[in-house]
């Protein structure tokens, strides 16, 4: 008798850790921040570092309006759900000076590096889930005129049909072909369950929509 | 006095099991340390196939389908430039000494000269491109391998005739190829 409750305690425990918490906007804030590592993946190659991390949609709209009323947040998370965003560093193992920088012997192919990561580089980027491709569709390169060793480019990608973070399936494969430090195909991976676990945001009107 | 005999020798027996116990503990603790560091040592030398790594190398064969790509449809390029090339023979020949065909064959005589010379130059680049592409990755990840595995000294031989004999186990060529493969897509190990 007592091994069966202890059986049950032990299967809701279960269902209760394996699901998403629902937080408050303050607290899921806090959450994605301190949780930055297991959202992201990290990869070395010889000396650069490369990482990519997911940022949920609700994250991205309060860090921006962390004081909007409940009906602005909706509007701008309805605008900005069509697609999945992610931010993607470059940056050196000695951290001590920006890549782009880094083996350039002139400030033509500086500048040229420049241009490539402003206009050129999106069409090298792209995601593999369920072996299936999805293009880069919006691209900034975070400018900072070498301020800080590694270089910083946020990222839109299409989004897959009925894509759920919640109950995301498979493994999200990030792929940058480079074509600036002759490193070839870089390709990271952020896992599934580590989507899954984001907090849902408690947001009446919002979280009963989704 | 038989008791004192009797003492004695219970006395001698207890320490004798004693010293037996301490010699027994000691020559299975020496045995250990020496299997430990023998087998230690034959586990922190291995050698690894780099041609096979190299062919089984997920990379590679990206690499090779996209440089494939590129010199067929140079192929196409060169073919057509032949194939104009010949075109303009059979003028020369029908038309005698027509000086603008003549021109217009020699033109085309020197585009195919120079085209085939540059995607020669250029296929070579390429090729060269994306070997140094894959072995700095494949040496990235056998190193990162040596370091979780806390190797000494991973050998890379080119084929297997390099090698006369290794005991059996210190060919790791297929555990560093899944390896390196679950590494490139990006799994941590």
């Amino acid at each position: 008798m007592s091994t069966r409750i202890l059986i049950i305690i032990f299967i809701i425990f279960s269902f209760v850790s394996c699901s998403p918490k629902v937080l408050d906007a303050p607290d899921y804030v806090k959450w994605v921040k301190e949780n930055k590592a297991k959202i992201s993946a990290t990869k070395t190659i010889d000396d650069f570092v490369f990482s990519v991390e997911y940022q949920p949609t609700e994250f991205l709209v309060l860090s921006q309006m962390p004081n909007a009323s409940e009906e602005t947040f909706n509007k701008e998370v309805k605008e900005m759900n069509g697609l999945l965003y992610f931010v993607f560093k470059v940056g050196l193992k000695s951290g001590v000076e920006s890549p782009i920088k880094f083996g350039v012997t002139s400030s033509n192919e500086y500048q040229e590096r420049i241009t490539y990561f402003s206009f050129n580089v999106q069409k090298e980027l792209k995601l593999m889930i369920n072996s299936v491709t999805y293009n880069c569709v919006l691209h900034h390169f975070e400018r900072t005129y070498d301020m800080v060793p590694y270089v910083t480019c946020m990222l839109g990608f299409e989004k897959p049909e009925n894509y759920s973070q919640v109950l995301l399936q498979d493994d999200i494969q990030f792929i940058y072909n480079d074509k600036v430090w002759g490193l070839g195909t870089v390709k990271l991976l952020i896992k599934k369950n580590s989507i899954n676990r984001i907090p849902i945001l408690n947001i009446p009107s919002y979280a009963s929509e989704n | 006095m038989i008791k004192k005999q009797s003492i004695g020798m219970g006395f001698k027996n207890v320490t004798l099991n004693k010293i037996l116990c301490i010699f027994i503990l000691q020559a299975a603790a020496i045995l250990f340390l020496f299997g430990w560091v023998f087998l230690k040592r034959s586990n922190d030398l291995i050698y690894i196939d780099n041609i096979s790594l190299y062919k089984s190398f997920k990379l590679t064969g990206e690499l090779e389908a996209k440089s494939q790509s590129i010199f067929s449809q140079r192929a196409h390029i060169l073919d057509s430039l032949e194939t104009n090339l010949e075109t303009l023979i059979g003028q020369i020949k029908d038309n005698g000494n027509n000086e603008l065909v003549s021109k217009n064959y020699e033109n085309a005589k020197e585009e195919l000269l120079l085209t085939r010379g540059r995607f020669n130059d250029d296929n070579a680049a390429i090729v060269q491109k994306f070997e140094d592409e894959i072995w700095t990755q494949l040496n990235q990840y056998v190193k990162d391998f040596g370091d979780e595995e806390k190797l000494d000294i991973i050998f890379g031989v080119a084929g297997k005739g390099n090698i006369m004999y290794a005991k059996e186990g210190i060919d790791r060529t297929e555990e560093v190829i899944n390896y390196v493969n679950r590494r490139y897509q990006g799994f941590n190990k």
